[in-house]
């Protein structure tokens, strides 16, 4: 359904020079992403902060101009029809990709009532008359578990869980079949988080929706994701599908990635940090393979060429010259 | 428990605030012995960090302690003078903050922040100080610990800055370190360092810690003895096995069962998560008898009408539920 083809965003650094501002580098926050996510399926995209998952899904709806890449939805170059600034052209595909934000504190605006949240994608697209607002919105409403009392609150009135299901309905309010979920559930309570995962999930269900899940946290992916890909310093190291990454890691930052997470069972087998050191700067990525300065089983080649994101035989791909 | 190193009874911390009276620690009992660590776990608002920080009377206005004791190493607490708790904060017990960012001074080098705590506990020269800092800081794997002191705290990673927090809470070989959420900001490979870190440390120096967390997997790694606290009251004390092998409390179980899980098979079809219903409540205006029971499972009549009290069912297992025998008290 949408396929993101050597997707880039670099920050020039500039510093001021004694005549003039001079370009001395590049922050590589995304560096040449490929991807592709399928039609009704989840793709979890993982990684630290730091690695660029926000910048690519940010860069995919133009929300932040790409230096380089493509984005195809069905077919259709995404980002062309974007640059070429044509309204309605734009709000036609924006009407197919929508993005559900990670913080619902900050993503709603404060002075407005859920209602006027939840309406304002159909004012700004004005592709559905007025006359059936508000039927629509009671529709949302019922699907993202509100009741209809929540329309005329505010969001200080209402708790985090709900603002996320404010902040969905208002994504799925123009019918898009895609939806960009960054983090939709870091900043609630545990008990709350369980509720949201599992809308998402009846949601895609009911309505068929295409998810980019995006998220540090590897427990809510292995439930949500179908396929789910890596990425490490602006590129992705490994993907595969969700049960064969858990079982079998080929790459050696998933495989450390994996190991870290803190299981909550007293007898599991304790595995000591595996990976040591801190991840470097995007401004200063390491030559070659950029993981080598932390890995485990680095080679001499890795320390000088980059390795290819390259199909395995299980169906995986991944990015290393001395897979696990 | 006579031998516990301290020990917290009925303690009470309300918040006066425009709303009311909001009870945010509301009758906790707790204990920590010798080299233990106990986890204290908890959502956001479950009272976990205000009695943290009422262990070390730190509570912020307009918060304050209004009842019980706390008793550490056979003094009470809340009955010494204000000055007198400054000699125990950071010498007899070692505090670790969820944002290493907020709890270094950002205006301070490395050294003298840690060179300022020994010279006013231990009343060390300038020099000794700098090497007793440099050791800490090489302790908690800080290589070029010299190189380090003369930097400033942005100059420094996050995980960094935790290790640097935690050297600070260990200069006086304190008996007892409280760390709030220590690796909540972190990612997950730091996270898994810093762990390995405060494990190793705890062992080596012998203290005791109270880890404040929502992660149950950081508690499963780390905690001898778990409490699970809900709307400022306990749910359930016991040692760390039973606590995940054998919940007794409904929500208890209930945390443990809806939080996802990466060494579990989801499948690609029909899966939920078995989620608790409803959200955690308004501490100006809790429910009424047990705080957990309108999203609580097996709730019924009695539950809407007696406050359950702690009540042991084995021996170091503590249970506030009426349907496990807890006896209650009218509200």
């Amino acid at each position: 359904m949408i396929a993101v083809e050597s997707l880039q965003k670099h920050y020039p650094i500039r510093r001021r020079g004694v005549f003039r501002r001079r370009s001395t580098g590049a922050v590589r926050a995304v560096d040449d992403v490929s991807f592709t996510v399928a039609s009704g399926e989840t793709l979890g995209l993982v990684g630290e902060s730091g690695c660029g998952k926000t910048t690519t899904a940010r860069a995919m709806l133009h929300l932040i101009e790409p230096s380089a890449g493509r984005v195809l939805l069905e077919g259709e170059d995404v980002l062309a029809v974007f640059r070429r600034g044509e309204r309605r052209e734009e709000l036609r595909l924006r009407r197919r990709m929508q993005y559900v934000f990670q913080d619902p504190y900050l993503s709603l605006n404060p002075r407005w009532t859920v209602a006027e949240t939840i309406l304002e994608p159909l004012r700004v697209h004005a592709h559905v008359p007025r006359a059936q607002w508000e039927e629509r919105l009671a529709h949302l409403l019922d699907l993202v578990g509100l009741e209809a009392a929540h329309a005329a609150r505010y969001p200080h009135e209402c708790s985090g869980g709900q603002r996320q299901r404010v902040g969905i309905a208002r994504a799925l309010a123009v019918e898009p079949g895609f939806l960009i979920c960054d983090e939709p559930v870091s900043s609630l309570d545990v008990s709350v988080r369980a509720q949201i995962l599992n809308l998402l999930v009846e949601l895609q269900e009911r309505l068929g929706l295409t998810y980019l899940y995006i998220s540090h946290d590897l427990a809510s992916v292995r439930f949500i994701a179908g396929r789910v890909a890596v990425m490490y310093l602006g590129r992705i190291v490994e993907t595969a599908n969700v049960e064969t990454l858990f079982a079998h890691p080929r790459h050696h930052y998933t495989a450390a990635l994996l190991a870290a997470i803190p299981v909550p069972d007293p007898d599991t087998r304790i595995v000591r940090a595996v990976v040591a050191g801190e991840l470097p700067s995007a401004m200063n990525i390491p030559p070659g393979c950029r993981f080598h300065p932390r890995c485990p089983a680095a080679l001499p080649r890795c320390r000088e060429i980059d390795p290819p994101l390259e199909l395995a035989a299980d169906g995986h791909l991944v990015a290393c010259h001395n897979p696990r | 428990m006579s031998e516990a190193l301290l020990q917290a009874e009925d303690l009470r911390v309300h918040f006066f605030t425009a709303a009311g009276v909001a009870r945010a620690v509301d009758g906790v009992d707790l204990s920590v012995g010798a080299r233990e660590t106990l986890g204290l776990v908890g959502e956001s608002g479950s009272g976990k960090t205000m009695t943290s920080l009422a262990l070390l009377r730190l509570v912020p206005p307009p918060g304050r302690i209004v009842g019980g004791k706390i008793r550490f190493e056979g003094q009470d607490l809340l009955a010494r003078r204000r000055r007198a708790m400054q000699a125990i904060r950071g010498k007899r017990i070692g505090m670790v903050f969820q944002n290493p960012a907020h709890s270094l001074d950002p205006l301070m080098t490395i050294g003298a922040q840690l060179v300022e705590v020994l010279r006013w506990h231990e009343r060390l020269t300038r020099t000794a100080a700098e090497t007793r800092a440099a050791d800490l800081l090489a302790l908690v794997g800080i290589g070029d610990a010299r190189v380090r002191m003369r930097q400033y705290p942005h100059e420094l990673s996050g995980g960094m800055k935790q290790r640097v927090c935690i050297a600070r809470a260990l200069l006086c070989n304190p008996v007892l370190v409280l760390a709030d959420e220590p690796t909540t900001n972190l990612d997950v490979t730091i996270q898994a360092q810093i762990l390995d870190l405060l494990h190793d440390l705890k062992d080596r120096l012998r203290t005791s810690m109270i880890l404040v967390t929502h992660d149950m997997g950081v508690l499963a790694r780390m905690a001898d003895r778990i409490t699970v606290m809900y709307a400022g009251r306990i749910c359930e004390t016991a040692d760390a096995r039973t606590i995940f092998r054998t919940p007794q409390h409904p929500y208890t179980r209930a945390l443990l069962e809806s939080v996802p899980r990466a060494d579990r098979d989801y499948g690609p079809t029909g899966r939920r998560l078995p989620a608790i219903r409803g959200r955690p409540p308004d501490l100006v205006h809790p429910p009424s008898g047990c705080r957990f029971h309108p999203r609580c499972p097996e709730a019924g009549e009695d539950c809407r009408a007696l406050l359950p009290l702690e009540f042991p069912i084995a021996p170091g297992h503590t249970v506030s539920c009426l349907r496990r025998g807890s006896p209650g008290v009218p509200t």
